[in-house]
């Protein structure tokens, strides 16, 4: 139990995916970023992760490692990343077509994501079992919905046009990521044992 | 009459006092007692510092706004407030460079690029306390107390504070009245815990902070600290956690900054809560010995969700109505995505035959099929013809690798083959050879070093000696715990046989200023050592595997 | 915990416990320097001098102006009804003597008002038609009490000014609880405190007849607790003269001599937003007003005198007095002995919520309760508005449960409606705690108001659209 807590706080504190591994942040840092879209980017690039971490798992184990083609690894999981937003599409489209109406375009952009391919190959080298793959994708897609709303929320607070002219638009975006991040250094190195 | 008012505009005619100069006037009042228990504790010093701070603050904010040709605000005292708190939070062995350099990020970067006073999020004495803290070395020699550091040039004795006893879960060797006088190592305004609380009610008396942030903030660590503590005494435990590090500083007077704290009550009841939680969380789990600025911080990240979640009640309205008519509303925007069972709409378009369009999509979407079956069939060749090319050059480096690696590790090894033995805590375990005699095992390892899993390879001779350590794998930073991975650190540790200490008999002089990595490593070695002895005895699984 | 009370059935006289105790938790409100030393301890007094004229004003019971039945000449005794409206509202002369003017005449709210001007002969002939006493008001019917207190034209004298005898007729029946509000909670003012402390066997007459003839079973005069000598005197005059009643203290913290705080604090009931206390069972009156009732249902009396107190920096000498309704502001400053020195505020009211005069031929009305004159030392600084620091002080004072400084920052970024509907600007009762303890001075309840406005706005727009 601690141990599954211990990966969770870790996935979302320790090693946040955009505050301390920089990865996916291409999400769009325009003035129309509603908590709206917030939510439905970080809940797609969840969802993305988890079937990804599934999809490159299997990958891994069934495919690369039982015939030793490890050199294939990078083109196997970009093709895990794109298998698993089609399967993903598809699956909303016929069986829950409200959320795929959200989700639609936002679920493509994950493609461009390097949080996604990051995860596999994190878990990869790691070698994490079934249910610590899942449970750390899981965990990592949390992070970013996160990271997402908090940041989201916080334009509404902090107004991002009193800084110099310089600096507006996306400067103080990066400034206040990069505080953020100042905020999650001391979690560094967390280890829940 | 010398002003009248017609009507009813501009009512209230009488006002409280308060204005913001004199609340941050009597938070100026209520850190003096600590700062002058400071000054007394490690010398003039700290008197010093803390003027250079103040001023700096001071002298920040005034050149924004004279650069930014805004009126200038520090009138307010808020800067000198942000000034007198980062000082507070340094070691008396500062350079005077650092809060210089501190106050120019608060003020510059954490305040005033937001709007100013009320308009920032994070706190920023905080976040200019954990800018100096990327100078590690800088921030975390700590004097004992009474060793009073003279103005110019100073000449530390470095101490473990009980902050640091407590990171590894022993209790400090101190009684009840040290502890809140200060009689200890640590930063500067943070030691003398009395004065602090003392402060703390002069802030409660004049109704400058409200008691449900500290309360809530000291009650979740006493509570937490009191009912899972490391060691036998729960109480003791608990006290010296309340007591020791920043926890007093954090909790009365930088988590109470009113921009970056709930205006609601119960927002406020829950961001003591949460900051408590993550307090305790980096205590026990985290690498840093004190972690109630980095909670803190995160915290202020989240103000404006418990903002949102503690809008107090309607007056008129039964409790929990908002909370019941939220539930509900989210769970019926859940319902909404029930899942549906797709059908298969079989509609007749005139002039074509029924599936003629299931056929036409297959045919577009071949198109597109091909082309990535080709692009990768393409990628796939020039990987695998990559691979075979260089496979052996690979292979070879491999080799030439794992050979330095066990120059390093086993000098007397000329061969190092793989062996079937599989232990709990050991990634592999590799025995060396010299012409067919065995020499010994080299055990790889890992542990959790300050900033993440170190990885190192141990090799221990038949006689249960170490015959070399070398580091593989680290997240460590290049200043912190890099000069520990240096060759010239990891050779102490050759000869050493059983079990490696800390101090005294059979040890390793640590690095000041890596003890963490330090303290890893001899938590591998000494791994290392155990599961070498366990080899001979029989006691590691024997998996027959490949080898 | 609501129970429909039937009209007819006898009154329960039976002799209570009467207890002084602090009930119900409330939220918000600030602990004001009640500057009631001027006059805490002066006795009632009548004026030295009787002025020369009364002016009294013909609108100010909400609802259709007063239509004179007197005319320019005639001769009034004190006591004569001369005007009325057609829900039966009267206004009495407060004085004898002759009709001097009707026409517009100053009135405190501002402006001025259509009133009836009587010159004063100093003779007090009471008219025939009342002074009626009754001994035995016990025996009297609801319908009796209402009919007297119609006929003595007693309005709400704490403020409101709406008929009394209309309020007790539309709640009939449906209150359990009747609550005598003495609780006073505005700075300077002490006319209710010396109310209670020197008319005390009136004020416990008035509550009983109020419950009888709403049909309340809960009498409760709700005293402030920085009034725990009244609160002693009411016990004691209960107990001497074996009357039922209940004195209950409420904090002594402004505002929590409000309507909805009184409630809230006595009963523990919260009254829903856009409703009223009779929909908790409750109803209110002032404790002039009560006072008002047992002289007019014991006595016959019609509402013509009541309690002022002058107050303030600028007086010689502050004091309570026994005034007649129409009474102008300047008599009342040279009863007081006059200025000495030039106050730089006058108000009718209290500081917090008063209205500011600048004629003094303005008159006392029925609900005038105190007249203060304010020295510049007093006001304190005139500051300017900065920048809001988030403190948080005015959610945590805020007697309604608002957020004030979300409002100011909803204003600042453009006023959006659906914003400040949320934060329910509605409720905003216009105190002004929050103005008070803003260390930026930001004047929140300007803003409030602002707020309302748009809000109204947008719902008339609202109602224009949708057909």
């Amino acid at each position: 139990m601690l141990q599954v807590i211990g990966l969770v706080l870790i996935a979302i504190l320790a090693e946040n995916m955009v505050l301390v591994r920089c990865l996916g942040m291409d999400w769009p840092k325009r003035k129309d970023m509603t908590e709206d879209r917030a939510w439905h980017i970080g809940v797609s690039i969840t969802l993305v992760m988890v079937v990804t971490a599934l999809i490159s798992w299997l990958v891994n184990v069934c495919i690369l490692r039982f015939f030793g083609v490890e050199h294939f690894r990078v083109l196997a999981y970009t093709l895990s990343v794109l298998m698993a937003v089609g399967l993903l599409r598809q699956l909303l489209r016929l069986f829950f077509p409200v959320l795929y109406r959200h989700l639609n375009e936002d679920l493509s952009q994950t493609v461009y994501s390097c949080a996604v391919l990051g995860v596999a190959f994190i878990i990869t080298l790691r070698n994490y079992s079934l249910p610590q793959t899942l449970l750390y994708a899981l965990a990592s897609g949390v992070g970013i919905l996160g990271v997402l709303v908090i940041f989201t929320g916080m334009q509404d607070q902090a107004s991002f046009d009193n800084c110099p002219k310089v600096f507006r638009g996306l400067p103080i975006q990066l400034i206040t990521a990069g505080l953020m991040a100042l905020a999650l250094m001391g979690f560094y190195g967390l280890n829940v044992n | 009459m010398s002003r009248v008012y017609a009507g009813k505009s501009s009512f209230p005619c009488i006002k409280d006092r308060a204005s913001v100069d004199s609340i941050m006037l009597d938070v100026l009042v209520a850190l003096t007692p600590a700062l002058v228990m400071g000054a007394f504790l490690f010398g003039f010093r700290v008197l010093v510092l803390a003027a250079i701070s103040v001023l700096s603050c001071m002298g920040f904010e005034l050149l924004y706004c004279k650069w930014t040709k805004k009126p200038v605000t520090i009138r307010d005292l808020s800067a000198c407030v942000t000034g007198l708190l980062l000082s507070m939070t340094l070691p008396v062995t500062a350079p005077y460079w650092a809060p210089v350099l501190g106050g120019a990020f608060a003020i510059i970067v954490v305040k005033q690029f937001y709007g100013g006073l009320g308009k920032n999020f994070m706190n920023p004495a905080l976040a200019g306390r954990m800018l100096l803290l990327s100078f590690p070395g800088m921030m975390t020699t700590w004097v004992d107390a009474l060793d009073r550091q003279a103005v110019v040039g100073v000449d530390a004795v470095s101490t473990a504070t009980p902050m640091a006893y407590l990171h590894l879960g022993k209790l400090p060797d101190l009684t009840l009245s040290q502890l809140l006088l200060g009689q200890h190592g640590g930063a500067m305004g943070e030691v003398a815990s009395f004065m602090l609380l003392l402060g703390g009610a002069y802030l409660l008396c004049r109704r400058v902070i409200s008691w449900r942030i500290p309360v809530c903030f000291l009650g979740t660590v006493a509570m937490f600290s009191f009912v899972f503590p490391k060691g036998n005494d729960p109480l003791d435990w608990a006290v010296c956690n309340l007591f020791s590090g920043g926890l007093m500083l954090g909790a009365i007077f930088m988590a109470t900054d009113y921009t970056t704290s709930p205006v609601t009550p119960r927002g406020q009841i829950l961001y003591g809560i949460g900051c408590g939680c993550l307090t305790v969380v980096l205590r026990s789990y985290g690498s840093y010995p004190d972690g109630v600025g980095f909670s803190i911080l995160t915290m202020n990240c989240c103000v404006w969700l418990l903002d949102r979640v503690g809008l107090p009640r309607r007056f008129g309205v039964r409790p929990l109505t908002e909370t019941r008519s939220w539930a509900l509303g989210t769970l019926r925007r859940l319902g909404k995505l029930r899942p549906t069972i797709p059908e298969r709409r079989e509609k007749a378009v005139r002039g074509t035959m029924p599936g003629e369009r299931d056929l036409d999509r297959i045919r577009s979407w071949s198109k597109n099929a091909a082309a990535m079956t080709a692009v990768i069939v393409v990628m796939a060749i020039c990987i695998g013809g990559v691979n075979r090319a260089t496979g052996r050059i690979i292979a070879v480096r491999e080799n030439r690798e794992q050979q330095e690696l066990l120059e390093q590790v086993m000098p007397a090894a000329q061969v190092v083959t793989e062996t079937p033995y599989m232990a709990e805590d050991a990634l592999s375990i590799l025995a060396g050879y010299n012409e067919n005699e065995l020499i010994g095992y080299c055990v790889e390892v890992e542990v959790q070093g300050f900033g993440g899993v170190v990885t190192m390879v141990v090799g221990v001779d038949v006689n249960g000696e170490v015959t070399g350590v070398t580091v593989t794998g680290h997240s460590e930073h290049a200043g912190i715990g890099g000069q520990a991975l240096e060759q010239d650190y990891l050779g102490q540790y050759v000869g050493l046989s059983g079990t490696v200490r800390d101090e005294g008999r059979n040890s390793v002089d640590a690095i000041s200023g890596a003890t963490d990595t330090c303290r890893a490593i001899t938590a591998g070695v000494n791994k290392a050592l155990y599961i070498a002895s366990r080899l001979d005895a029989g006691e590691v699984e024997y998996m027959d595997g490949q080898v | 915990m609501r129970s429909i009370i039937p009209q007819t059935g006898p009154r329960l006289a039976v002799q209570r416990e009467v207890n002084t105790t602090m009930l119900h938790l409330i939220f918000g409100g600030i602990h004001l320097d009640g500057r009631k030393e001027g006059t805490r301890r002066k006795p009632l007094a009548d004026l030295d001098v009787e002025s020369e004229q009364v002016i009294l004003s013909l609108s100010e019971h909400g609802g259709a102006a007063c239509v004179p039945v007197v005319a320019v000449g005639d001769i009034v005794a004190q006591g004569q009804p001369v005007a009325k409206n057609e829900q039966g509202v009267l206004v009495h002369a407060s004085v004898s003597g002759t009709v001097q003017d009707i026409g517009q005449w100053p009135h405190p709210r501002g402006g001025t008002a259509q009133a009836v001007v009587i010159r004063n002969d100093g003779k007090h002939t009471l008219w025939p038609g009342c002074g009626q006493e009754i001994a035995d008001w016990n025996s009297l019917t609801a319908d009796q009490i209402i009919d007297r207190i119609r006929q003595a034209g007693i309005v709400g004298m704490g403020g409101g000014g709406y008929p009394t005898a209309n309020k007790l007729e539309t709640n009939r029946g449906q209150v359990d609880t009747l609550i005598v509000n003495a609780a006073e909670s505005e700075p300077y003012v002490t006319a209710d405190h010396r109310l209670l402390l020197e008319r005390s066997e009136g004020v416990l007459v008035g509550l009983n007849l109020l419950c009888k003839a709403v049909g309340a079973t809960d009498g409760v005069v709700a005293v402030e607790s920085n009034k725990l000598n009244a609160a002693e005197v009411l016990e004691r005059t209960a107990k001497r003269c074996g009357l039922p009643g209940r004195v209950c203290t409420v904090p002594s913290r402004y505002p929590l001599g409000a309507e909805k705080q009184v409630v809230k604090s006595v009963t523990g009931r919260e009254i829903s937003p856009d409703r009223a206390a009779v929909d908790e069972g409750c109803v209110v009156f002032n404790a002039a007003t009560a006072f008002a009732v047992y002289e007019a249902v014991v006595k016959g009396l019609p509402l013509t005198h009541r309690v002022v107190t002058v107050t303030g920096g600028a007086l010689v000498r502050p004091r309570n007095l026994w005034v007649p309704i129409g009474t102008p502001m300047n008599e009342l400053v040279k009863a007081a002995g006059g200025f000495k020195e030039q106050p730089a505020l006058i108000l009718a009211g209290g500081p917090m919520m008063g209205v500011a005069q600048d004629d003094l031929a303005a008159p006392v009305t029925k609900s005038t309760n105190s007249l203060v004159c304010m020295l510049d030392w007093e006001l304190g600084e005139k500051k300017e508005e900065t920048v809001c620091i988030r403190c948080g002080r005015c959610v945590s004072v805020c007697p309604m449960h608002l957020m004030p400084l979300l409002v100011d920052k909803e204003l600042k970024l453009g006023g959006d409606v659906r914003e400040l509907r949320r934060l329910h600007t509605q409720d905003c009762m216009g105190c002004g705690c929050c103005t008070y303890v803003c260390p930026s001075h930001i004047p929140l309840v300007e803003r409030m108001e602002q707020a309302q406005q748009l809000v109204k706005q947008a719902d008339r727009k609202q109602v224009e659209v949708t057909p």
